[in-house]
């Protein structure tokens, strides 16, 4: 049975075409997937469904629902369907939470609106509806952000949840989580579509996620919808071309050439442990301390290419700053090339360089590309080359990452997230470092152009013969680009050999559990 | 969450105590010995000394320092130089001018800035958003003794509704006495209201874009439901900054205005000592507003506390 049929819907948002003739059914109890890279679409098509498109924004088209068209209906009938037949989850849990609210305050709002229950019912519904979402033993007077990435989901998700709608629609639901949290907020999604027959629309980048747990897919390319079907057949037939590059994207395992690795160790981190002051504390007593990091012991040798898998709040990025000297270890001993790191001089700093996870946020908007990536050669000090051979080195580098030697004279916001992240690792080459650290360097990115940026990595570390450490909760690109790995909890090192055998046989628990909660495409669709 | 109030309390009068040392040493470093001035250029030398070591001028400055502080903390707030009396009698009557003056221009400009900045956050980009700014604008650009002629231009001269100046004292009743600060009351709020208008048009507007808001639309909220239940509180922390330091402003700030409309208020106090080289005056009246400024940070420190639980947890 047809729930919900969206004709040539399209939407405009100051004139500039967003999304174009999308048309699709939704069934009950179904699970829709909407599946494409960012910028296609998916978001503003769901927002257009829930009648909260941005200001300024133009839909034309028919949404059929219980027989009325969305487009057609006031404002006011509108405020009355959302929340109660047509809900929606968002992508950023930890924002998306009124901050100064109670989350009972928050779920009980959604009932209080829609006028669901008596005043003296309204308790027992909200820990109804928490229960429901794996919020036991939760208080409900607790605020946002005394909770998790992943309890203020199911806050969200309870919200969305609790007068039982005909259609839950679930932007990126998982996105922002690390992997075990986001399988289990997936089983939980797909029990409402199973057990309580509420319709799903799913909107994920993440392909694996989409052949796992969906009915049917919808494929949007720039505002177009350019395949869909059942994920079975899409996925097996492969007939569009643009599905096809992103299934390879998606399940592609290059391999690397192996490289000399020398015995010579060049980073050696000897029982590093790193303490935190905890914030409560009172007047005049000292704080608590919390170990962020705690005895760490590796090794990076010359030619080594190193993974370091964890998820969020594991310690991986305290000891990143830590052996880059930005943070002082509390205890134990951290040698580079034969150099205890507190002594770094300034000099010596140009010898690792890092690449950072948000193409974003990490450049000046106000400097141009030029001077961005000589940035490392400040460091030098006198030593530091002239000008124009810094013009010329710039661009040489800039054509090694795939750009134009012309890109010197332009702005950071005039490149895409792959782009900037090129830059990023041109600036990080440009001063012919001997480590880099690429903390999360592919995360934000998506997935054609995320395999394009491994690619790129794995070549110019084997024509400059460099080392490196790669931080990533992301099994498959350390599967794909690192040759030994260590797996880090609660700031503990917890099984630590090489990528492949830890993949393929983990001795650890924690890592057994991190690989089987990874989304994987189902095994038929190897064969 | 105690941890945090006592935190603040700790600060507050560790600012007290350095301010008041600030104060004091600023006052010894300008220029013009009180006793000669209030002597005249003839006086002779022997004179100006037995002048001196009468007004204690002659002790050594620590000692001064020290018996300031501790007869501010009794209440004695010594003898005025040119008047001889109390400055704590002088002060206080001057305080219950400027006090309910300032209370009542930020009231009124609270009052006017509240509507106006929400309105023109809801109907953002629209006329009314428009009008709200323009209206801001002329505010802001016109200073406040121009608005307290115009008022009493339109409303004492023209209309007679109210005096054009002088402060009747609270002795014929509050009515009379408000009444007498009308005015005044105005002149002060309108700028404020102007600038406190926009903050608070900017602050909602700003929260309206976070992602909370559109979860509660998702609910089924209306956008007005949305502005009142989520956005309005989350935007009142840089609200309440505002507020606090438009208060410590109205309070001394006003000697302008105090005299277009000739009120006996703590701004033409200090203004008389300053010119009379009347230095303990000047030191306590200074230190009497430094203390409002701190209390009034104080309270709006706890306020947020108030607002945000996220600042309730201690440690923040």
């Amino acid at each position: 049975m047809t729930l919900l049929s969206v004709k040539n819907l399209s939407v405009s948002i100051h004139e500039q075409p967003i999304i174009k003739n999308v048309s699709f059914n939704l069934g009950a109890g179904e699970i829709l997937a909407l599946t494409g890279e960012s910028g296609s679409g998916k978001s503003i098509s769901a927002l257009a469904l829930m009648g909260l498109l941005p200001h300024g924004s133009k839909k034309e088209g028919i949404i059929n629902f219980e027989g009325k068209d969305l487009n057609k209906i006031s404002e006011s009938n509108f405020c009355k369907l959302r929340g109660k037949k047509i809900s929606m989850v968002f992508q950023e849990p930890m924002t998306a939470l009124n901050p100064v609210q109670s989350i009972g305050k928050q779920i009980s709002e959604t009932l209080i609106q829609h006028k669901a229950c008596a005043p003296n019912e309204l308790k027992d519904r909200v820990r109804k509806a928490m229960d429901r979402v794996g919020l036991n033993g939760i208080d409900p007077s607790r605020f946002p952000h005394q909770l998790s990435g992943g309890q203020r989901q199911r806050v969200v998700i309870a919200m969305a949840i609790c007068l039982e709608p005909s259609i839950l629609i679930a932007d990126e639901p998982t996105t922002a989580l690390d992997v075990t949290t986001q399988s289990k907020i997936l089983k939980l999604i797909q029990e409402f579509a199973e057990k309580d027959g509420i319709s799903i629309i799913l909107i994920t980048h993440d392909l694996a996620i989409v052949a796992n747990i969906s009915n049917y897919l919808l494929l949007m390319k720039e505002g177009i919808l350019v395949d869909q079907g059942r994920p079975k057949k899409v996925f097996r037939d492969l007939s569009h071309p643009y599905t096809k590059k992103l299934f390879a994207a998606s399940s592609e395992q290059f391999s690397f050439k192996a490289t000399n690795t020398s015995k010579e160790k060049l980073l050696e981190v000897r029982s590093v442990s790193v303490n935190y002051m905890s914030h409560e504390r009172g007047i005049f007593s000292k704080g608590k301390s919390v170990e962020a990091v705690s005895n760490v012991s590796l090794n990076i040798r010359k030619g080594e290419r190193l993974g370091l898998v964890g998820e969020s709040g594991c310690g991986k990025s305290t000891l990143t700053r830590t052996i880059l000297g930005l943070q002082s270890a509390s205890s134990g001993h951290i040698k580079f090339d034969g150099q205890e790191v507190s002594k770094y001089a300034n000099s010596f700093k140009k010898n690792i360089q890092v690449v950072f996870q948000d193409p974003y946020g990490s450049f000046n908007p106000r400097q141009k590309i030029g001077r961005l990536i000589t940035e490392p050669f400040f460091t030098l000090g006198r030593k530091a080359p002239s000008e124009i051979e810094q013009r010329i080195i710039a661009r040489k580098m800039l054509k090694e990452v795939g750009l134009s030697s012309e890109s010197i004279e332009k702005y950071i916001h005039e490149f895409s997230g792959g782009q900037r992240q090129r830059i990023a690792i041109a600036r990080a080459l440009v001063i012919k470092p001997k480590l880099i650290i690429f903390d999360e360097a592919v995360s934000a990115l998506d997935v054609s152009i995320r395999t394009q940026i491994l690619k790129l990595i794995s070549n110019l570390t084997e024509r400059y013969g460099l080392s490196y450490l790669f931080i990533s909760h992301d099994l498959t690109v350390i599967e794909n680009i690192t040759e030994n790995c260590l797996v880090m909890k609660n700031g503990k090192i917890v099984e630590r050999g090489q990528t492949k055998h830890i993949l393929r046989d983990p001795k650890n628990e924690y890592t057994l559990s991190l690989i089987n909660a990874a989304p994987k495409f189902p095994k038929f669709l190897h064969a | 969450m105690i941890n945090f109030f006592f935190r603040r309390l700790f600060t507050f009068v560790l600012s007290l105590a350095l301010a008041s040392f600030v104060i004091f040493s600023l006052v010894e470093i300008a220029p013009g010995d009180p006793a000669s001035f209030m002597l005249g250029i003839n006086a002779q030398a022997d004179t100006i000394a037995a002048l001196r070591s009468e007004l204690g001028l002659d002790q050594p400055k620590i000692s001064r320092y020290l018996a300031w502080i501790s007869g501010m903390l009794t209440g004695d707030f010594g003898v005025s130089y040119t008047y001889r009396t109390n400055v704590s009698e002088m002060v206080g009557d001057r305080l219950w001018v400027s006090l309910p003056l300032a209370i009542y221009a930020l009231f009124l400009s609270t009052v006017i800035a509240l509507p106006t900045g929400i309105y023109a956050a809801a109907k953002r980009g629209k006329a009314g958003d428009f009008t709200v700014i323009s209206a801001t604008q002329i505010g802001i650009a016109i200073p406040n003794f121009w608005f307290a002629i115009i008022l009493v231009g339109i409303f004492s001269i023209k209309l007679q509704w109210f005096s054009a100046g002088g402060f009747s004292g609270w002795q014929n009743g509050i009515l009379d006495g408000i009444t007498s600060l009308t005015l005044p009351a105005i002149a002060l709020a309108l700028p404020q209201a102007a600038i406190l208008s926009r903050i608070v048009r900017s602050a909602l507007i700003e929260t309206l874009g976070e992602d909370y808001i559109r979860t509660a639309r998702a609910k089924g909220l209306s956008s007005w439901q949305t502005i009142w239940a989520h956005a309005l509180r989350n935007a009142l922390i840089p609200v309440l900054t505002i507020i606090g330091l438009q208060f410590s402003f109205l309070l001394a700030g006003a000697i302008i205005i105090e005299q277009v409309f000739y009120l006996p208020g703590l701004g033409r106090l200090v203004f008389q000592a300053i010119t009379q080289r009347d230095l303990i005056v000047v030191e306590s009246v200074v230190m009497l507003l430094v203390f409002a400024v701190i209390l009034v940070n104080f309270i709006v420190d706890i306020a947020y506390m108030l607002v945000d639980p996220r600042l309730r947890q201690d440690g923040i």
